[in-house]
Order: C-alpha cells, then sequence, then structure tokens
C-alpha cells in the first residue's frame, strides 16, 4: 500500500499550501496591514476599523471564492475530460465558459436597461443556460468530427465569437457599472462578497457531492463506452448527468468570476501526474484542491505584481496553465489526440 | 438448455440488417467460435448476442429467455463482454484494470470486500498474471495486456464470455499462451464462450464448434471444426484462389 501513502502525503501537503497561500493572501494587498493584528481582527469578526473591512469583507471573501471556484472549474474540467474520453477538454477552452459569459452579459445588459438588479441565483441559471448552449454545439460538431484537436479549434473559435459579442454589448452598453461588467467579463476574484459566497458555495459543494456519488461509474467509464455499456451502465443517462454537473460548475465559477482560463484543462492533467493515478475517487479531490491552490496563487499574483493595477485573472493562468496544456499535447503526439 | 440461442434471428444496426436467418447455440462449458472475413458480420453477431445491439427480428435467447427482457443488471451478471476497444490508461495498475471488472458487486465507492480481493486472486492466477499484479497496464507487452483483459472478463464470475478477435495481434506463442488460458477457464468454470478469431490453423485445438459467415450475410455453414476446416472451403470462404490455402497453411 506505498501508493496509498503517497497519497495521504500529498494531499495533507496540498492542504498545507493552501494554507500558506491563504495566509499570504490575507498579508498582501494595497494596504499594509500588520500580521499582529490579524489574527484578533479574524477572531473578533470587527468590521468596525478600516483594516477589519479590508480583511473581512475585501480580502477574505476572495479567498474563499478562489478556493471554491477555482476548485470548481478544475472539477469542471475533469469531468468534461471523462466525458470526452480525452484529458485535452475544459470548459474554458472548449468554448463553455465563454457561452456562458454571453448570456450573462447580455441579461446583465438587459437588467441595466429595464433598471431592476439582478441577483446572484439569475446570474448562475443564465450562466448555466449559456454553458449548456455552447456545450450543446461543442457536442453536435463532435459528433461530425472524430478528432479532439478540430473540436478544440472549434471550441476556441466558439469562444472568440461569444467574446467579441460580449465586448461589443458590454460596448454598447450605458456607462454605469459598465466598469464592473468589464472587469467581470475579463475574469476576476474581486466581484463577489459574502452574499454570493452563500450562493455558490453550497452549489459548488453539491457539485463535489455528485462528482464522488459518480466516481466508480467514472472509473468503469475511462475504459471505453461499449465496456462501460457491457458492466450494465445506463451509458447515455451517465453521460447526460456528467455534463450537468460539470456545466452547473463551470457555470457557478463563470457568473461570479468570469471567465477563468486553463484551470479546468491544466490541474486534472497536474493531479493525475502528481499522485500518478487515474482513480477518480483520488482525481476528484486532488484536482480541486489544486485549482483551489493555483488559483489563490495566480489571483495572487494577479493583484500583487503591478499593484494597485489589478491584471485579469485569465492573464495570470493562462501564462502558468498554457504551457502546461502544450506539454501535454507535445507529451501526446503519439496518440490521437 | 443452451446460453446463447439465436433462432431464425435478423441482425444489424438500427434497421440496416447486416446478417438474415442467423441461428445457432453456445453451451456451456464450450467454446465456439465466428470465422469469416472481414466485414462479413462477427462483431455484429457478437454485439447482438452481448444486448450492445438489439436484434431487428427474430429470436435472441440468453438461458431460454429473450435477450430484450433482461435489464442491463441482470443480463451482465451472466454476460461478460471481453471488445476490441483498447484501454488508453497511464497510471493503472494491473490490479486497477482488473478490479474494475467487479463493478456490479462492489459499493456506491468501488471499495473491495475480502470476497472482491479473493476473487480477483484467484481469477489472476487461473490466467496467470497473479505476478503482474502491480504493474502499471500501460508498460505491459501485448500478450500480457490481452491476458490481464481475459482476468477481468472473467472476475465477475460471468456464465457466458463473448470475445471479439483477442488474440489478433499477438505473437505465436502469445497466442498459444492465451488460447491455453481460455482452454483452462473454461474446464475449470464451465463458462460458454463465443469468440469471433482469424487463426484458422489453431481453431481445432481452440473451438468444440465453428460457425462460418460468408460474405453473402447469412452463415453459410456450422459444426465440428475438423470437418469444417478444409482447404477447399477455407478457400471458398475468404475468397482465395485455389490451392492457396495449401500452399500458406498446408
Amino acid at each position: 500500500m506505498g501508493k496509498r501513502k503517497t497519497h495521504i502525503i500529498l494531499f495533507i501537503s496540498l492542504i498545507l499550501v493552501i494554507l500558506l497561500l491563504i495566509i499570504i493572501n490575507i498579508l498582501t494587498g494595497s494596504v499594509g496591514i500588520s500580521a499582529r493584528d490579524i489574527p484578533g481582527i479574524l477572531l473578533k469578526g470587527d468590521k468596525s476599523s478600516v483594516d477589519g473591512r479590508i480583511i473581512l469583507d475585501i480580502r477574505l471573501p476572495r479567498i474563499i471564492e478562489a478556493i471554491f471556484l477555482g476548485g470548481a472549474l478544475a472539477l469542471s474540467g475533469y469531468m468534461l475530460q471523462t466525458f470526452f474520453l480525452n484529458p485535452i477538454a475544459g470548459p474554458y477552452i472548449l468554448g463553455i465558459s465563454s457561452g456562458a459569459k454571453l448570456l450573462v452579459a447580455i441579461l446583465m445588459v438587459c437588467a441595466l436597461k429595464a433598471g431592476f438588479a439582478m441577483n446572484s441565483l439569475m446570474l448562475v441559471v443564465a450562466a448555466f443556460l449559456g454553458s449548456l448552449i455552447a456545450t450543446g454545439f461543442v457536442l453536435i460538431v463532435s459528433q461530425r468530427v472524430r478528432s479532439m484537436s478540430i473540436l478544440i479549434v472549434c471550441g476556441v473559435m466558439v469562444g472568440y465569437i461569444c467574446s467579441a459579442i460580449t465586448e461589443l454589448i458590454v460596448t454598447f452598453a450605458d456607462d454605469s457599472n459598465i466598469v464592473n461588467l468589464h472587469n467581470w467579463s475579463l475574469g476576476t476574484f474581486s466581484a463577489a462578497g459574502w452574499s454570493e459566497a452563500w450562493i455558490y458555495i453550497p452549489i459548488v459543494a453539491a457539485g463535489i457531492i455528485a462528482a464522488f456519488l459518480m466516481s466508480k461509474t467514472m472509473e468503469a467509464y475511462q475504459f471505453g463506452e461499449e465496456y462501460a455499456g457491457s458492466l450494465g451502465i445506463n451509458i447515455y443517462g451517465f453521460r447526460i448527468l456528467l455534463i450537468i454537473v460539470s456545466s452547473v460548475l463551470s457555470a457557478t465559477v463563470t457568473a461570479f468570476a468570469g471567465p477563468v482560463s486553463f484551470v479546468g484543462i491544466a490541474m486534472p492533467h497536474v493531479a493525475r501526474n502528481l499522485f500518478r493515478s487515474e482513480k477518480p475517487l483520488v482525481i476528484i479531490p486532488a484536482s480541486f484542491l489544486l485549482g483551489s491552490a493555483f488559483c489563490l496563487l495566480c489571483d495572487l499574483l494577479a493583484r500583487s505584481i503591478f499593484s494597485p493595477t489589478e491584471l485579469s485573472i485569465s492573464t495570470v493562468t493562462a501564462v502558468f496553465g498554457a504551457p502546461i496544456v502544450i506539454s501535454m499535447m507535445i507529451g501526446r503526439r503519439n496518440e490521437n489526440v | 438448455m443452451s446460453e446463447i440461442l439465436f433462432k431464425n434471428a435478423v441482425i444489424g444496426y438500427k434497421d440496416v440488417p447486416v446478417l438474415k436467418d442467423v441461428s445457432f447455440t453456445a453451451d456451456k462449458g464450450s467454446i465456439t467460435a465466428l470465422i469469416g472475413p472481414n466485414g462479413a458480420g462477427k462483431s455484429t453477431i457478437l454485439k447482438t448476442a452481448a444486448g450492445l445491439l438489439k436484434p431487428i427480428d427474430g429470436k435472441v435467447y440468453i438461458r431460454d429467455r429473450a435477450i430484450g427482457s433482461y435489464s442491463p443488471k441482470e443480463l451482465y451478471s451472466i454476460i461478460s463482454v471481453m471488445m476490441t476497444d483498447r484501454v488508453k490508461t497511464k497510471f493503472m495498475s494491473c490490479h486497477d484494470v482488473v478490479r474494475v471488472g467487479r463493478y456490479r458487486y462492489t459499493g456506491i465507492f468501488g471499495g473491495l470486500t475480502d470476497n472482491d480481493r479473493k476473487v480477483i486472486k484467484e481469477s489472476m492466477e487461473l490466467i496467470g498474471v497473479w505476478e503482474l499484479k502491480d504493474r502499471d497496464y500501460a508498460t505491459l507487452s501485448d500478450g500480457q495486456k490481452q491476458r490481464v483483459l481475459l482476468a477481468r472478463a472473467i472476475v465477475s464470475e460471468p456464465g457466458i464470455l463473448i470475445m471479439d478477435e483477442p488474440a489478433s495481434f499477438l505473437d505465436m506463442g502469445r497466442k498459444i499462451e492465451f488460447f491455453d488460458a481460455l482452454r483452462g477457464l473454461v474446464t475449470e468454470k464451465g463458462i460458454a464462450v463465443l469468440i469471433s478469431m482469424h487463426e484458422v490453423e489453431m481453431i481445432r485445438k481452440v473451438a468444440d464448434k465453428v460457425i462460418c459467415i460468408s460474405d453473402s450475410g447469412k452463415i453459410d455453414a456450422k459444426g465440428d471444426a475438423a470437418e469444417l476446416i478444409r482447404p477447399a472451403y477455407m478457400e471458398e470462404l475468404f475468397g482465395m484462389k485455389k490451392g492457396k490455402y495449401e500452399e500458406y497453411y498446408g
């Protein structure tokens, strides 16, 4: 059981890395807050001071968001990869995040014009519908082309089209709130506060539970559709469930943080290679934790490199994520990607 | 009672018949082999017998019950399938691969009981792959891989085993190893095996019964291997010029 021991050590190290990143994230920001004051602020929940509000209402929600949405994105990517039986798949690269973004942007602008405020749940629903439409398109294409590379090119194109239309809408929208909308459409963990957290945390938690409940079937499915069918698995139902859970997760991320690139495709790959395993029961939590850690790190960089100017999160995740994906593709050059 | 019975079945994909008037049986403790040219419909018969394709017309019975009346769960507690899809994994040990065959026995997260472990060990020992259990499946030779997949196919303790050209890309020595393991298995467990194969020259040793499928979309002949595998008939079945069978296989 040497493998199990290694896995436990890896999981503990991952959690320690996340804790470390949380601490650094709390300490870092354009306003210097003494490390000595922070335990007091956190324990008392004291929002009376400016420092208290910065920690509790700005930095902490942002950390929570990076942890849950980063993890959700990685998990969503892993489920898509299982669906396509191919490690080169993710919600961003297949255009699914951009589809969600487009529908959310349309709804937001309409809401602004009509003069009512969108609540978080409406955002999630819009994002979910948008991602389902984009996913539907990807599935139609995938039935016509057998090659994953062509599917990805199509996904990237869909992403460009959706982003272009989103930009168009954002540009012609009213001035008010447009700055927020613009930031969100590029991807950021700064937009959501506590009230949003109470929406996305339960959704993400439900997604994790669903993934665990599907883990045994996911493992069998990895051996091919036909084989899974010959174990008595209802392939059609299982695939639909996979796509729905994956879409809910990536749509939730898009609704609150905008499109975040390369986490969904790269982190499951890192998880598989780090844990040297393909057991869903291992890779589900491993992808999630890696997604959390990766987004914490990227968000830290996004807001500290050119502080006080903030980079969009996708700029940073792309810098690290894209090379991982390229190395994956090179590593698979002899197989039919 | 036959394990598998086809009677005047019409089979194919989505109302496009590939084969008509298919009648044969496969019995307990015996190996029934399908031979014939590529594309004649061997895989179609196998998929229909495995419940992966619905028969268009006629009767397909598993243990005296129409195959359509089984729920997937019931059906695959009797049948185990070894098709040609290659396993593309990087970090799966052979034990992991075989373990998945216990799918219908394991709990919600796929945990193994002592009995599961025992059956996995016995199956892998019977096929002679127990010593490979900790090896990464991806690093095995083709021959070893096929034997691990055979172990995976029997770990669910099936009554019927359906296999599509399991030995096609193995070398001569590995083919013999594989068929030896299969024979041992049938004798030991009394399983009914329905197999398609191209190793015509080995069929007398492997199969108890042969079903020949010709290009014309029907079963051309069936019966004892020793009677059927004759040069003139093989030349006709596989569309060879006269004397060629003798020239290459004689």
